[in-house]
């Protein structure tokens, strides 16, 4: 943190969230159910919230509990097919198939979705997330096992269903409709201005 | 010897395998981060073997050990993707005829202008009081 | 069956499978030949089999405090792991690490 920029405070009742959670672990380390521990553990997460202040972080959750179950749901069937995706490919023998960097851009304008997005893309089927960018509004990843082009544009697809899900479970209106449009066609692949190059112009090879 | 000891003989010996080829690859690298992975394959590996021998015994003394590992296994990664990333042993200068600095600051530029990348404002700084000192 | 004995044989499955599929993911951390694909290797399966590993060992406890930090290490991990891979991979793309990566397409900015 640079020295001349005072870290803004944020209200203690707006970060509910960051206090439930750090109950919950205190109440799972315990792992007391009692209206003491609850208590205790409350008061721990105020005082490291007060001790340890948080950067200000716009959280504009709005949990739909229909579509947080099925995003949870299809993760966990992500997962496990993945899983088995990579294991395949490990114990096939012969050389490895080619693998993609993608740009994907996002329809998303939430810092929250784009974070959870690009995490749990890490985790799903094919993608790796190299890059998020909350300037330009969409993700690098590193695709595996992409023998032709079509595998590439599933791919595309794929984070685009994963936006759609995670938004949905946890979006606000706005957001929820700027989702449902369909996906920007071309890459965006730079906020403007910044750069003059070309995409592969910086292809170390 | 009972039907679960052989299940989690069997269990670590799995683990056991994976934790040698784990270490196979931090051998051999070649790069800091192919290093940094297969560590925090091997910590997951010693997090799912302890927690083998806490099922097997019944015993809940080393969970608690499976959460500090499973909080700072994390640690070597970020630490090598902070400080260590790049080629193995900084070689001697001029074999290496790949420019290592330039895709660094140029794929920079997508990541937001506050956020990480201490290392290219860094190299641009020193280069600034290099050259004013040459001009004074 | 018993109950005692359902719960050690569904036990035995998951610390099995999540065993296979954690020597599974070191298999692809030795056989891919890039830093990406390796990488795949010890985000998707690795984190799968230490979950699995840990329901396993959930089903052999009694009290619930075992259960509680169990739960625990097993969403640090599913927080952990997707992060750390990202760290890793970005400076590794930024450095322009990808000795072995056959791509068929390239979108590197």
């Amino acid at each position: 943190m640079s020295p001349n920029r005072t870290p803004r405070r944020v209200p203690l009742h707006h970060q509910w969230p960051a206090l439930l959670w750090l109950t919950f672990v205190w109440v799972m380390l315990w792992g007391e159910f009692s209206v003491g521990n609850i208590v205790a553990g409350v008061l721990v997460a105020v005082a490291a919230l007060l001790v340890f202040p948080q950067p200000p972080l716009p959280l504009s959750i709005r949990p739909h509990p229909v579509a947080l179950g099925r995003l949870v749901a299809v993760f966990l069937k992500d997962l496990l097919a993945s899983s088995v995706q990579v294991a395949a490919l490990a114990l096939r023998p012969g050389p490895p198939p080619p693998n993609s960097v993608i740009v994907v851009p996002l329809r998303t304008r939430s810092e929250f979705a784009l974070m959870l997005t690009s995490e749990l893309l890490s985790l799903v089927p094919g993608s790796l997330l190299i890059e998020a960018s909350k300037t330009g509004w969409c993700v690098q990843l590193h695709i595996i096992n992409t023998p032709d082009l079509a595998a590439v544009e599933r791919a595309r697809s794929h984070v685009w269903a994963q936006e759609l899900r995670v938004v949905e479970a946890l979006g606000d209106a706005d957001d929820i409709a700027r989702v449902h449009q369909p996906p920007p066609a071309p890459p965006a692949l730079l906020p403007p201005a910044r750069s003059g190059r070309g995409p592969d112009a910086t292809d170390p090879s | 010897m009972s039907a679960f000891a052989w299940v989690v003989a069997v269990t670590g010996a799995f683990l056991s395998v994976a934790a040698v080829l784990a270490a196979v690859r931090i051998a051999r690298g070649p790069s800091m981060p192919d290093r940094a992975v297969a560590l925090d394959t091997l910590v997951a590996v010693f997090i799912a073997g302890l927690g083998a021998e806490a099922a097997y015994n019944r015993h809940a003394s080393t969970l608690p050990v499976l959460v500090v590992l499973s909080l700072v296994g994390v640690v070597g990664s970020v630490s090598v993707a902070r400080y260590a990333t790049g080629r193995e042993s900084a070689a001697p200068v001029g074999e290496s005829a790949e420019p290592v600095g330039e895709p660094a600051r140029s794929a920079g530029e997508l990541a937001e202008p506050a956020g990480g990348s201490a290392e290219p404002a860094g190299e641009t700084e020193t280069a600034d009081s290099t050259s004013e000192e040459d001009r004074s | 069956m018993t109950w005692p004995v359902v719960r050690d044989v569904v036990s035995s499955i998951f610390l099995l499978s999540g065993a296979l599929l954690a020597l599974v993911a070191t298999v692809g951390i030795v056989r891919f030949d890039n830093l990406f694909s390796r990488m795949h290797a010890a985000t998707k399966p690795q984190v799968l089999g230490v979950l699995l590993v840990l329901v396993g060992v959930a089903f052999r406890m009694r009290d619930p405090h075992a259960i509680g930090l169990i739960v625990l290490v097993g969403v640090f991990q599913l927080f952990t792991a997707p992060i750390g891979a990202h760290m890793l991979g970005r400076q590794a793309h930024r450095t322009g690490l990808r000795e072995g990566d056959d791509r068929i397409v390239d979108e590197s900015l």
